[in-house]
């Protein structure tokens, strides 16, 4: 393998690749990047073996081929040269060589062909069909941001651990998570044709975090997820990320689902999560209930922890119900908050003190979160 | 947590992990078992190796993972396609290793969570998961608890494997979701066999590391000849002279036993220059062996030690078949203890003490 590249464009993808490669891996290809030269370009590859990324980068190959390397320590050395033209060439077994102006790097190197498949081949089994949908990076990368907060770190419980993936009728995507606690559902206009061939997916919380990272600084281009039998494939421009799937069925969550919507308050979203934000510094780690009192046109939001005082906030709110007392999770309601947008108006639909509360924005109906109530005294 | 891996015995030649069944040899019952519920597709869902160490139970974990994840040859597995090179390298998506972390003496929780989590992921490539407990006896009992879950309730498609070489510090119920299949120690000419065809040894080397191999091919692939013989020959010479030893000599002999296990940094562990756990003491124990094997069978019964035949057989008149056993049980206690974190030093100084009362 022989290919010309700028310095900048691979230090962009090695970049790029970092996030996968794996850091504590006692297989110590692993820690390796894969660097292949074909054609016209050079795809750099990284896997810890449940998630991979591949990334396109722009080159002159010399000679097509592969070879793998430290990937922590070739980034290092391309980070530090001068900003010209650098050359990835193997030299003799087990070796490739860098080299840019007057400086020359030779460093250790696997066989290419004990590298790991980043992105597995497609099922064998013909049932397996792959399946995808395209869709503006921005939108993937928010129902991401609005679900992921949601799914449980809790490693007994495997199928929940991740974001439920499912095609609606209408053609819709929609990823729902949940703790046991609380429950996150946000559908996007995706367009899905052929809605019965989507296979239900549960996308694992690491590959997701990944995928967020990608897609943090997009604008507007188009991405593409696809789902082969094991696998969830994103490629967005020149990368292509691959995630395992967790296995196991998500648990059905229409039943948790308030059908009835008939009481509710609204209040502004700013307003609501800074009450919250100051009355949590009153409670601890282990009890982090938050009482909300309705009356009228007022709600009152208050916390009171033994040990370090209480607190109460006042909040003026248009009320569409009776009054009610109700304990939420403080840290559930400011962590959903958190995720959306400025200036929204929120709706919390709540039936009586024991049912679950549905917290919507007025704006954006697609988007439900439902969380569970507390006991509070 | 890299608990995924296969930690590569560092002196354990990669190849000894490649093998297929047919060229694992003396585990017939073992292998037939595996390969019968294999063949018709009956494998349990958790299985228990126990058996001595260096006997083929790793092997034959792997042999099982690539029958199972080969695409070439299915049942059997090719060890060339793409499927089982990774496996000999460890890299296969649908597998995983746990075995003790680097310079631990146990496996944690923590790995075996990270092996349900693993295990959680939908299979790659072979329609199969495939995990294997290496030193399964060096399970916490926290990781036990875990792991039980794991055979309890197996997410999907997934294959155990626990490799143990005594299952006494396992728990009940955990045995008992396990079928258990036993390795027996090899007979030195499967042993010699083995390191011939497999290990490219010549054949006067591979006869005298099959005689001492004690039915461990592992250890026969581990022992350095050279090194080998040099510390069988100062065994000898100081048994020889143990009778009429002073103590200070004893001490020293004592010391020269022990120091084989002495802790090494964990930079030299993680490098694989730790010694190979061929125990010096196991060459007192072989000595005291051939000396029983002598006072009932005469000098015919003499085969690792043949050059101090005349001493030996000496030793054997004076001591009598009950004598013999006494001194051999006495080593062999004394290993066991060891084993136990018993004083090391002290330990040995009296077994010597005692040998040479005799």
């Amino acid at each position: 393998m022989e290919c010309a590249v700028e310095k900048e464009e691979l230090l962009r993808c090695l970049y790029l690749v970092q996030g996968v490669v794996e850091k504590r891996s006692s297989l110590p290809i692993l820690s390796h990047v894969l660097i292949e030269g074909r054609e016209e370009t050079v795809s750099l590859g990284a896997t810890d073996l449940e998630i991979g990324i591949r990334q396109q980068c722009k080159a002159v190959v010399k000679k097509s081929g592969a070879v793998t390397t430290d990937a922590r320590k070739l980034y290092e050395i391309v980070r530090e040269l001068p900003p010209e033209r650098l050359i990835l060439r193997s030299s003799g077994e087990g070796w490739v060589e860098v080299s840019s102006g007057r400086s020359r790097f030779r460093m250790a190197s696997f066989d290419p062909k004990e590298f790991p498949a980043i992105t597995p081949t497609v099922g064998t089994d013909d049932k397996k069909v792959a399946v995808s949908v395209a869709l503006p990076g921005k939108i993937l990368g928010e129902m991401i941001e609005k679900t992921l907060f949601a799914s449980s770190p809790d490693e007994s419980r495997q199928n929940l651990s991740g974001v439920y993936l499912e095609a609606q009728p209408t053609g819709k995507l929609r990823m729902v998570s949940s703790d046991g606690h609380r429950l996150a559902i946000i559908e996007r206009e995706a367009g899905i044709a052929e809605v019965d061939a989507w296979p239900h997916a549960i996308l694992p919380r690491k590959g997701l975090i990944e995928a967020r990272k990608l897609l943090e600084k997009d604008e507007d281009s188009e991405t593409d997820l696809a789902l082969h039998g094991a696998t969830a494939v994103l490629k967005k421009g020149t990368t292509e990320l691959s995630m395992r799937l967790i296995e196991g069925d998500f648990p059905d969550y229409h039943q948790v689902i308030p059908k009835e919507k008939k009481n509710f308050v609204s209040f502004p979203r700013e307003e609501f999560l800074s009450a919250v934000r100051r009355l949590l510094v009153l409670t601890t780690e282990r009890a982090r209930g938050v009482k909300l009192q309705i009356e009228k046109q007022k709600m009152t939001v208050s916390v009171n922890t033994p040990d370090l005082g209480e607190g109460t906030e006042e909040l003026e709110v248009e009320n569409n119900g009776g009054d009610l007392t109700i304990g939420f999770n403080g840290r559930y309601l400011t962590e959903v908050l958190n995720v959306l947008d400025e200036g929204l108006k929120i709706n919390l639909f709540l039936k009586d003190e024991v049912s679950p509360g549905l917290l919507q924005a007025e704006e954006d109906p697609d988007f439900s979160y439902i969380i569970m109530p507390m006991r509070i005294f | 947590m890299s608990s995924r891996i296969l930690r590569p015995t560092p002196h354990v030649p990669r190849n000894m992990y490649a093998m297929l069944f047919d060229s694992i040899h003396g585990q017939d019952q073992a292998l037939a078992t595996l390969r019968q519920a294999l063949a018709s597709n009956r494998l349990a869902h958790a299985y228990l190796f126990i058996g001595p160490t260096g006997v083929g139970k790793k092997t034959t974990a792997l042999a099982l993972m690539r029958a199972l994840l080969c695409r070439e040859r299915p049942q059997e597995g090719c060890g060339i396609c793409s499927a089982c090179a990774s496996v000999t390298a460890g890299t296969h998506p649908d597998m995983a290793m746990v075995a003790p972390e680097v310079g631990k003496r146990s496996i944690s929780i923590d790995q075996v969570r990270e092996l349900q989590r693993i295990l959680s992921l939908r299979p790659v490539l072979g329609g199969k998961k495939i995990a294997v407990v290496d030193d399964a006896h060096l399970l916490t009992p926290q990781a036990q608890s875990a792991l039980l879950k794991l055979v309890e309730e197996p997410s999907g498609d997934a294959l155990l494997m626990l490799l143990t070489v005594n299952a006494a510090t396992l728990s009940r119920p955990l045995l008992s979701r396990c079928q258990q299949v036993r390795f027996s120690l090899l007979a030195s000419e499967v042993v010699e066999a083995q390191l011939l065809r497999d290990y490219d040894k010549d054949a006067a080397t591979a006869h005298a590391l099959a005689l001492h191999s004690r039915g461990s091919l592992g250890r026969a692939v581990t022992l350095d000849p050279e090194l080998f013989t040099e510390e069988r020959k100062y065994v000898e010479e100081e048994l020889h002279k143990l009778p009429s030893a002073s103590f200070s000599e004893l001490s020293r002999f004592a010391e020269w036993l022990v120091a084989d296990r002495v802790k090494k940094s964990k930079a030299q562990v993680e490098a694989g220059e730790e010694r190979p756990t061929g125990n010096r003491l196991e060459l007192v124990l072989s000595w005291y062996e051939e000396v029983l094997r002598c006072v009932v069978l005469g000098r015919e019964g003499i085969v690792r030690h043949q050059e101090n035949a005349a001493v030996m057989s000496q030793r054997a008149a004076a001591l009598g078949v009950e004598g013999a056993l006494r001194q051999l049980t006495l080593v062999y206690d004394t290993i066991q203890a060891l084993g136990r974190n018993a004083n090391r030093q002290l330990a040995v100084e009296d077994l010597l003490l005692q040998l040479a009362r005799e």
